[in-house]
């Protein structure tokens, strides 16, 4: 089992959001997931696929914007690319 | 008082506390259970002349919940003077009998303020343990106005309101989770509208339409649902900055 705090459980608490609120985001995105994926994801217990992580990692950022703040969490680097993040959190590195 | 008279007397006393007890459950949400449980206990307590929700945490509440101008005057002094039988019960999670106010030394300022205000007599009970909802606070004009009935009345009728405001609680969170629900799927049916709009017109996957909205979102620092919307209603591809890769993504 994972321990310790993974970037996007560090981003849901900066945020102030709850799993179930996180998870209302994640779903009203489009995020197929269950939540109990999301919470084992957020907690670095299984894999999300990049597009997952991506909507995931977007219901925070849209958080972040309400909050007055930025796009602070990482989105999955693209295949074809360098990456839109250097340092991104995924898919290695997702434990902070 | 003879056995029979004892008797009828507790029949009544059950039948009015039935009644309290059906109005206070079926008064609504929370807001207005609380205008109930004031309105109720200067009917059904016979001493009580008054009654308030004395909250400390709001300082000059909008719209206090009273019977009477005159007890949301009395609770505001309790408040400014840090003093009082409702500040009392809050922090001991205790009910608090205050039989003359003018004679009683425990809140001298406040028994002071209040008697020359007219209250006499106090009954202080914790609408919770934890006081979530407040103090509820019976007054009377008269010292000593709350015999030994209307005290035991008082305490079942402050169980009663409180049960009745957690249930309203409850029901308002309910509806308030139920309506976010619906809120979210409304929003991921139009996501998934303009998901599948980019899809036919683009010929790509659903992960890359995702894409391209993620980034418009991103570059006009709007919501991904107010992307969606605007491809829905114009047809036009949004806006994704610079970095026109959208879309590139392996589905």
């Amino acid at each position: 089992m994972s321990g310790g705090e993974t970037v996007l459980d560090r981003a849901r608490q900066s945020a102030g959001l709850s799993h179930g609120e996180l998870y209302l985001r994640y779903f009203e995105l489009g995020g197929m997931s269950s939540a109990f994926q999301v919470e084992a994801i957020v907690y670095d217990l299984a894999q999300p696929s990049p597009h997952d992580y991506d909507v995931l990692a977007h219901a925070l950022n849209e958080r972040f914007v309400e909050l007055g703040g930025d796009h602070p969490v990482p989105y999955a680097p693209d295949p074809s690319g360098p990456g839109e993040t250097p340092g991104s959190g995924y898919p290695s590195g997702v434990k902070g | 008082m003879t056995m029979a008279d004892s008797a009828q007397h507790s029949t009544e006393l059950a039948s009015d506390l039935g009644e309290v007890a059906r109005a206070l459950f079926g008064a609504g949400d929370v807001s207005a259970t609380l205008q109930a449980v004031v309105d109720l206990a200067t009917i059904s307590i016979e001493g009580c002349d008054f009654a308030s929700v004395f909250v400390m945490d709001s300082p000059e509440p909008d719209r206090p919940i009273v019977t009477d101008p005159l007890v949301a005057r009395v609770d505001a002094l309790q408040r400014a003077s840090g003093q009082g039988p409702c500040i009392d019960a809050e922090r001991t999670g205790q009910p608090v009998y205050v039989d003359d106010l003018a004679d009683d030394t425990r809140w001298p300022v406040f028994g002071a303020g209040a008697s020359d205000s007219g209250i006499r007599c106090v009954l202080a009970y914790p609408l919770s343990r934890s006081g979530s909802f407040g103090v509820l606070s019976l007054s009377a004009t008269y010292p000593g106005a709350f015999g030994a009935t209307d005290r035991a009345k008082g305490v079942i009728f402050a169980t009663l309101a409180e049960l009745a405001l957690t249930g309203a609680q409850t029901h308002e969170e309910e509806d308030r989770r139920a309506e976010n629900l619906h809120q979210a799927l409304v929003t991921r049916e139009l996501i998934g509208r303009a998901e599948g709009i980019l899809m036919e017109r683009e010929r790509i996957t659903a992960t890359q339409a995702f894409d391209i909205l993620r980034r418009a979102s991103q570059h006009l620092n709007i919501k991904l649902k107010q992307v969606a919307e605007d491809l829905v209603e114009t047809g036009e591809r949004p806006n994704t900055g610079p970095d026109g890769s959208a879309g590139t993504r392996r589905a």
